[in-house]
C-alpha cells in the first residue's frame, strides 16, 4: 500500500512538469542533431541505412522467401523499428541521469523525469518510422488495414516498458558504472533472442515459451501481428497478459526504486 | 509554520557516509535488512534557524565549513540526513558558477532551459527576455555556446535569470566573487530592489565588507555547526578574529557574545545622549566620554599586548570629536614579552560599514632596517590629517612578527569627525584641493 501510494506521488510530479518535460525533449533532440550541417537528416540515416542495407541483402542477395503475401524486406521492417526503438531508449535512459549531471547536482528539479526525456526523444523517431512503414506498405501496393489502427497501442505498451526499464536502470547506474555495459550487451543478445530475423514457428512449440517470455516479442510480435498476420492483440490474451502484467510490475518497480535512489544521487554524481 | 517565516531549519544534519566501495551504497540503499556499509562524516551537524520575509542573511564560514551544503539542502539539491528544512516560496538559486547552463548551448537556449526548469512558461520567458539580457549584457555572446564563455559572463548569464525569474527567496552561492566591480554593484542594487519587493536573500560570502554592507542577520558555520548568528558586524567580526584558529570552541564564543550584550544594552543608552551632543558641538576638538567602541574584539595575544589605543591632540590631550582639517596623533602602547623579529605594527581606519579608508603598516625592518626589536614596553605615535567627512569612524590597532600575527584589536577606537561648515565634500575622504567654476565660452 505504501508503495502504492509512493508510486502514485511520484507520476503526479511528473504530470505537473509536462511542460518542462516537453522542453527538455526539444532541447535535447536539438542538441543531438542541430548542430551538424545535415541535422534531422542524421536522426533516421542510422535505422534508415540498416533498413536499406537488409533491403539490398534480402532483395538481391539471399532472396529470402517472402511471407505470404509481403515481402521479406517488408516483414523484416515491420519487425526491426520496434526494436530500433527499444534498445535505442533503453540504452540513452540508462545513462540519463549520469549525462544530465549538471542539472542533477545543481539545479533543484524532477530528476525522474530526464529518462522519460530520453525516451520521448527516441519516440519522436520512432513515430516518424512507423509513418514510414506505413507509407513503404502503401507504395508496395498494399491497402491500408483496419490492424494498422493498434500501432498506437503497441507504441503505448513499448512506452510503459522502455521507461519502468530505464528508471530501474538508469537509478542503479549512478551508483554502478558497469549497468551502461551490461545492458548493451543484454541489448545486442536481446536482439538475436527476439524473433527479428527468424519467424518465432522456427523453433519447436515446446520451446516456444522460453522466447515469449522476453518481453520485447510481445512488441515485435505485435508489430507483425498488425502488418503481416493481420491479428488484434486481444486475439492473444496469454501474451497479452503476460506483457502487461510484467511491463507494469517493472514500471513500478522502477518507479519505487527510482524514488528511493533519487536522495543519493547528488551524493554520488 | 509562522506565516512570516519562509525558511525554517530544524535541527538539520547532513551526513556524508563514506563508502569503502561505491556498490556499498546501493548495497545498503536497497538493503530490506537495513544493513549499514559505511562511516560516517557531519558536514553539518544539528544546525538550527529560521529566516523570516524579506530578511536577508549572510553565512559565513571557512572553506569546508558547510555553507554549500546548508545551501543545497534548503534549495533541495541534496536531501537531509537528519531534521527538517521547509521552504514557504519559490527559490531561485545561483549554486555555483554556471549551475544548471548546458556548456554546448548557446546561452540564449541556455536561458530558456533554465527558466524552464525553474517552472516558468515560454511565453512568461519571452516577456522577460529582454530585461535578462541587458542585465547579462553579453551582446553577441548570447548565440554562443556557453563553453566559449569566461567565468565572468557565466555568472552575468546565471545572475541574470536567477534575479528575473521573480524569485521569493534568493540564494547566491559567492557567485558574484568573479564578477567585476561595476557588475558587482548591479547585482547588489538589484539584490536590494527585489529585496524591498519583499523577496528574501540567503547570500554566502567570504567578504565580510559585503555581508556587512548586505545582510541584516549573519550566521557563521564552522565544521558543520552553527557557532552563532546575530547582528552581522559582530558576527563577522568575530569570524574573522577567530578565522586562524583551527577549532573553534563554541562556549567560549557564547560568552564572548554574552559579554558584549551586557554591555551593550548600557551602551544604547547612551548612544542617545551622544546624538543630542552632537548636535551642539563647537569648532573645537574635545573628548567625549560617550564615545566608545561597542563592538571591540580582541585577537588572541601572542607575545605582544596592545593597550591603551587613543587619539590625541598634537598637545596630548586625548579627543575622539575631531575637526576636519587638523592633524592628530594616532597612539597605542605595545607590551612586547620577548624579542620579536621583523615587527611590524599597523593600523587601520573604518567606517562605520567597515569599509577601510585609511591606514598603514611600520615595518622595522623597512622603515628602520632594524630586524630585531627587544622585549619591553612601547609606544607608537601616528600622526595624521583628518581629512575624512563628517561621520563616525573606527580604527583597529594590530602588531605582527615575521607575518604572524602577535596581537590585534578591531574596533579598537572610535572617532568622530565634528560637522564642517558649508561642506561640500561627499563620501569618506576628502581628496579636494580647491574647485574654481569658470565660464570659457558662450552656449
Amino acid at each position: 500500500m505504501q508503495i502504492l501510494k509512493e508510486f502514485y506521488y511520484f507520476l503526479e510530479h511528473i504530470f505537473y512538469t509536462r511542460q518542462l518535460l516537453v522542453t527538455l525533449i526539444k532541447n535535447d533532440f536539438k542538441k543531438q542533431y542541430l548542430g551538424s550541417y545535415f541535422g534531422l537528416v542524421w536522426a533516421f540515416a542510422q535505422p534508415l541505412s540498416f533498413l536499406l542495407v537488409i533491403w539490398f541483402v534480402f532483395t538481391y542477395g539471399f532472396r529470402s522467401a517472402a511471407h505470404g503475401d509481403t515481402p521479406y524486406f517488408l516483414w523484416l521492417a515491420s519487425g526491426m523499428i520496434p526494436w530500433f526503438f527499444i534498445s535505442g531508449a533503453i540504452s540513452s535512459g540508462t545513462n540519463a541521469i549520469v549525462s544530465n549531471a549538471y542539472l542533477v547536482k545543481k539545479v533543484s528539479f524532477r530528476v525522474s523525469i530526464l529518462p522519460l526525456v530520453q525516451i520521448g526523444s527516441a519516440l519522436i523517431i520512432h513515430i516518424a518510422l512507423v509513418f514510414f512503414i506505413v507509407i513503404l506498405y502503401l507504395l508496395y501496393g498494399f491497402n491500408p488495414s483496419i490492424y494498422w489502427v493498434q500501432l498506437p497501442y503497441f507504441i503505448f505498451c513499448c512506452v510503459i516498458f522502455v521507461l519502468g526499464v530505464s528508471w530501474l536502470t538508469s537509478s542503479i547506474r549512478v551508483f554502478v558504472k558497469d549497468v551502461s555495459n551490461a545492458i548493451g550487451v543484454l541489448l545486442q543478445i536481446g536482439f538475436w533472442a527476439t524473433p527479428i530475423f527468424w519467424n518465432i514457428s522456427m523453433i519447436p512449440s515446446s520451446y516456444q515459451w522460453i522466447f515469449k517470455l522476453n518481453p520485447a516479442y510481445y512488441i515485435v510480435q505485435g508489430f507483425r501481428d498488425t502488418f503481416v498476420n493481420h491479428i488484434w492483440f486481444w486475439e492473444m490474451p496469454n501474451t497479452t497478459f503476460y506483457f502487461l502484467s510484467i511491463s507494469s510490475f517493472l514500471f513500478v518497480l522502477g518507479a519505487v526504486v527510482f524514488k528511493r535512489l533519487r536522495p543519493h544521487f547528488g551524493d554520488v554524481l | 509554520m509562522n506565516k512570516n517565516v519562509v525558511i525554517q531549519v530544524q535541527n538539520l544534519s547532513k551526513t556524508y557516509k563514506l563508502y569503502a566501495e561505491p556498490v556499498d551504497r546501493l548495497k545498503e540503499a536497497l538493503n530490506p535488512f537495513g544493513r549499514s556499509y559505511h562511516k560516517n562524516f557531519y558536514a553539518l551537524k544539528d544546525v538550527s534557524f529560521e529566516i523570516k520575509k524579506g530578511e536577508t542573511v549572510g553565512i559565513i564560514g571557512r572553506n569546508g565549513s558547510g555553507k554549500s551544503t546548508l545551501l543545497k539542502l534548503i534549495t533541495g539539491v541534496l536531501t537531509p540526513s537528519g531534521g527538517r528544512v521547509e521552504v514557504n516560496g519559490k527559490i531561485s538559486a545561483i549554486l555555483e558558477l554556471g549551475a544548471g547552463f548546458n556548456p554546448e548551448m548557446t546561452g540564449l537556449e541556455n536561458v530558456y532551459l533554465n527558466t524552464s526548469i525553474n517552472g516558468m512558461s515560454k511565453n512568461a520567458t519571452d516577456e522577460k527576455i529582454d530585461d535578462i539580457l541587458d542585465f547579462a549584457e553579453l551582446g553577441e555572446f548570447i548565440y554562443q555556446p556557453l563553453k566559449t564563455y569566461s567565468s565572468g559572463m557565466k555568472a552575468r548569464l546565471g545572475f541574470a535569470v536567477a534575479i528575473n525569474i521573480d524569485p521569493d527567496i534568493l540564494i547566491v552561492d559567492e557567485a558574484l566573487a568573479v564578477g567585476d566591480a561595476a557588475f558587482q554593484r548591479k547585482c547588489f542594487a538589484k539584490m536590494e530592489q527585489i529585496r524591498q519587493a519583499g523577496a528574501t536573500i540567503l547570500f554566502v560570502s567570504h567578504s565580510e565588507g559585503s555581508i556587512v554592507n548586505l545582510c541584516s542577520r549573519a550566521i557563521w558555520l564552522s565544521n558543520g555547526e552553527k557557532i552563532i548568528e546575530g547582528e552581522p558586524k559582530l558576527v563577522t567580526g568575530l569570524y574573522m578574529k577567530n578565522s586562524t584558529k583551527k577549532c573553534i570552541n563554541k562556549q567560549e564564543i557564547l560568552q564572548e557574545i554574552e559579554n558584549f550584550k551586557s554591555t551593550h544594552k548600557q551602551k544604547q543608552k547612551e548612544d542617545d545622549v551622544l546624538e543630542k551632543k552632537l548636535q551642539n558641538s563647537q569648532e573645537e576638538e574635545y573628548y567625549d566620554p560617550v564615545l566608545k567602541p561597542k563592538s571591540t574584539v580582541y585577537y588572541e595575544e601572542k607575545g605582544a599586548k596592545i593597550s591603551d589605543v587613543r587619539i590625541t591632540t598634537l598637545e596630548g590631550k586625548e579627543v575622539n570629536a575631531l575637526v576636519h582639517g587638523r592633524e592628530y596623533f594616532y597612539e597605542y602602547k605595545i607590551v612586547i614579552l620577548e624579542d620579536m623579529v621583523d615587527a611590524t605594527f599597523g593600523f587601520l581606519i573604518k567606517d562605520m560599514q567597515g569599509i577601510a579608508i585609511g591606514g598603514g603598516s611600520y615595518s622595522l625592518k623597512k622603515q628602520e632596517n632594524r630586524i630585531k626589536i627587544e622585549a619591553g614596553t612601547y609606544k607608537i605615535l601616528w600622526k595624521f590629517k583628518c581629512i575624512f567627512n563628517a561621520r563616525v569612524y573606527s580604527l583597529n590597532a594590530g602588531c605582527s612578527s615575521n607575518k604572524e600575527p602577535m596581537h590585534r584589536i578591531l574596533d579598537a577606537y572610535i572617532f568622530r569627525v565634528q560637522p564642517i561648515e558649508n561642506n561640500m565634500f561627499t563620501a569618506n575622504v576628502n581628496c579636494i584641493e580647491s574647485v574654481k567654476l569658470e565660464q570659457i565660452g558662450d552656449k
